[in-house]
């Protein structure tokens, strides 16, 4: 593919054209990722540097760690958000950490294609996925009982609010990938295993 | 909540607004790391009841001061665009979303 192809719809700075308070704060993400080329998402926030170091800080407390939820029911919850909401660059990268995170390849493309069966899930994972469908779908019509029904799966309410976060997180992450029309990375059909 | 009311709120009221569905905390329950995070919010708005927003990230009171501070960066305050375009910008997706909120 071209780069003209591959150009964003909305114009981001490259790792090579990054100067003064962008380089910054590339340089600031590259520090706390260990890794050299700068994520298309976070490319992204590059008309807003002071944002992007703020949204590497946020991702790293909330999604890039284990927290009441493990890191990787974060990366189920992500990918599967992000399958929901058809947006094939955050699907293939945390589709990616989910596998290592663990998962095995075949559940890792159940979830890519949205299959909860074939995905290998403990009824508490399917349960939580359930929810997970209905509040990206449509959080406003989610109903006290949806939500119980996540406690009589063995969740505590920590663990609700977290996978909240989650799901809001990538809904806001999906639309900034698919708005500026990320390039999907294809790290899955690679078969890496390191980013 | 009375009739008249009821007229001024879009119909999907009905299905938001059977209270609280996951516990948040509330200010007078809050204690240790989210006490202080409320602490930080009244001091710098200035206020002294939390949002019912915030109040929703109170199990993490890390996020919450991550979530206020980039609000502030990018929200509630001028940027290239003017706070009004963002509050324009921000109604629309909350009509959009059916977040009466």
């Amino acid at each position: 593919m071209s780069d003209a192809e591959r150009a964003t719809k909305i114009k981001v700075v490259e790792d090579a054209d990054a100067a003064g308070v962008v380089a910054e704060a590339y340089d600031y993400w590259r520090a706390s990722s260990g890794r050299t080329k700068v994520p298309g998402i976070l490319k992204c926030l590059s008309a807003r540097p002071d944002f992007l170091k703020q949204a590497v800080d946020f991702s790293n407390t909330i999604q890039f760690s284990d927290g009441y939820l493990t890191r990787r029911h974060k990366e189920l919850i992500g990918s599967y958000v992000s399958y929901l909401n058809d947006c094939p660059y955050c699907l293939d990268s945390h589709a990616f950490f989910l596998k290592v995170q663990g998962a095995s390849d075949a559940a890792v493309a159940a979830i890519m294609r949205g299959d909860l069966d074939g995905a290998e899930l403990t009824p508490a994972e399917r349960a939580l996925l359930k929810y997970v469908e209905l509040a990206t779908k449509a959080a406003y019509r989610t109903t006290p009982e949806d939500v119980q029904k996540l406690r009589d799966a063995g969740w505590k309410e920590e663990q609700i609010a977290e996978a909240v976060y989650i799901i809001a997180l990538f809904a806001m992450f999906n639309r900034i990938a698919n708005a500026f029309g990320v390039p999907v990375q294809n790290y899955v059909a690679m078969g890496r295993t390191t980013p | 909540m009375s009739e008249d009311k009821k007229l001024l709120m879009p119909d999907y009221i009905q299905d938001v607004s059977r209270g609280l569905k996951i516990k948040q905390i509330q200010d007078a329950e809050a204690t240790g790391e989210t006490a202080v995070v409320y602490d930080e919010w009244r001091a710098l708005s200035g206020r002294k009841q939390m949002p019912g927003i915030l109040k929703c990230f109170g199990q993490r009171p890390d996020f919450l001061r991550q979530v206020m501070k980039f609000s502030n960066t990018v929200h509630f305050s001028e940027g290239h665009l003017s706070r009004r375009y963002k509050e324009m910008i921000a109604s629309y997706v909350s009509y959009l979303n059916r977040c009466p909120y």
